[in-house]
């Protein structure tokens, strides 16, 4: 996967930003790309004058926030479809249907 | 308090508003062995509601014409009589009852379920139609459409003509979180589908509607071919894709005799579901 990354001051970043490209400082590695950046590496960097670190865009952010509201949107439509069929007991055809209609709702999320 | 019996919502159907003379003269006419294209043309044309509403169905997104239809004979000759005529008196009944005032029901949610059906039904049998060599007249996708319009009209009497019993019934319902026939049976001991079978018969529905609307939760009480399991699927699928949907909304008990008759997969049930959810506005356009 590509990732889009962009340069930002160091005095733009904040907690949980990723890394996209590794942190060097007079050529010593100082934090690996995919660091999730937290307030401790941020007063690290400043002590050692960083003043531009590399990061992943907003869209690569956003798209690890919308798996989780996708599992979150998931979890409504599950239980969505169950308090449909709360009363369907262990029949093997209404656990079938609500089988089918499981796919077909989650389905269309994909 | 004192239990009401089946014979007395039956014989009160006779104190429902009657159907215009027009579409009851035309159910009546359509039930002729041998029925004559002019003589359905000029009882519809008698009526000017009912030649607008025909022509509105015949140019619908229903049937995907390429042209405009012009008149009622064109209509006819294009789509077909039988086609025409269960539509249009399958419209013309939800019209008569749409003017019903019923006190604390919710009458939208009820046509909204019932226009649900009759897309469900009419996707069904078409894909039942496409399944089989020899296609029946009976389980048409036009018999299908009406059937499931009005599948649940006896819910509607009861709660017009007996609200209090219909408020016994619903209060059951909700105490004890059952499906809505079963309270009914525990409360008055009959059902709606009963009550929709008696109008039926009161009203001369065609024979095949008449039994879907009777046996569409008992759907092994009628032969293989009926309509009736057709539309007892199409309504489980209604409630499926939530029409009208809300938090109390059960999906009925599926017949697994019906279903096997009904020769579908489920993986084709799936492609089903998709299709008429894409068409879900058109049950709203129904009831306006």
């Amino acid at each position: 996967m590509t990732a889009l990354i962009r340069k930002i001051p160091l005095d733009q970043a904040l907690p949980g930003m990723v890394l996209g490209e590794e942190v060097t400082s007079d050529g010593n590695m100082l934090l690996p790309r995919g660091t999730v950046i937290s307030a401790a590496h941020l007063d690290s960097l400043r002590r050692r004058k960083v003043s531009e670190i590399v990061v992943l865009a907003p869209s690569e952010l956003s798209a690890a926030e919308s798996e989780e509201m996708r599992e979150e949107r998931r979890e409504a439509l599950r239980g969505r479809v169950e308090r449909l069929f709360r009363r369907a007991g262990s029949d093997a055809t209404m656990q079938a249907l609500l089988r089918a209609v499981l796919e077909y709702r989650l389905g269309g999320l994909e | 308090m004192s239990k009401i019996m089946l014979q007395t919502v039956v014989a009160d159907l006779d104190r429902l508003p009657a159907l215009p003379e027009v579409v009851q003269d035309l159910i009546d006419y359509l039930q002729h062995p041998e029925v004559d294209v002019g003589q359905v043309a000029q009882r519809i044309t008698r009526d000017a509601a009912l030649t607008a509403k025909v022509l509105r169905v015949a140019n619908s997104s229903f049937y995907g014409l390429q042209s405009q239809v012009a008149t009622i004979p064109d209509a006819l000759a294009i789509l077909g009589l039988r086609a025409v005529s269960t539509l249009v008196t399958g419209a013309a009944v939800v019209a008569h009852f749409q003017t019903l005032a019923v006190a604390g029901y919710d009458q939208r949610a009820f046509w909204l379920h019932n226009a649900g059906t009759a897309l469900c039904a009419r996707m069904l049998a078409r894909q039942v139609d496409a399944n089989t060599l020899n296609p029946r007249a009976g389980t048409s996708p036009e018999n299908a459409f009406t059937a499931g319009l009005l599948h649940d009209i006896g819910r509607l009497i009861l709660a017009a003509r007996f609200p209090e019993e219909y408020r016994r019934v619903a209060f059951y319902r909700a105490e004890h979180d059952c499906h809505p026939i079963e309270a009914e049976h525990e409360v008055l001991g009959f059902d709606h589908a009963q009550i929709g079978a008696a109008l039926a018969a009161r009203w001369k529905f065609p024979p095949e509607i008449a039994a879907a609307i009777a046996s569409h939760h008992t759907p092994m009480d009628q032969a293989a071919d009926s309509l009736a399991s057709l539309i007892h699927l199409a309504d489980v699928m209604a409630h499926v894709l939530e029409f009208p949907g809300g938090e109390e909304d059960l999906v009925p008990r599926l017949s697994s005799g019906a279903w096997d008759r009904l020769g579908i997969g489920w993986g084709e049930f799936k492609r089903l579901l998709g299709e008429v959810n894409v068409q879900r506005d058109e049950a709203e356009r129904l009831l306006n």
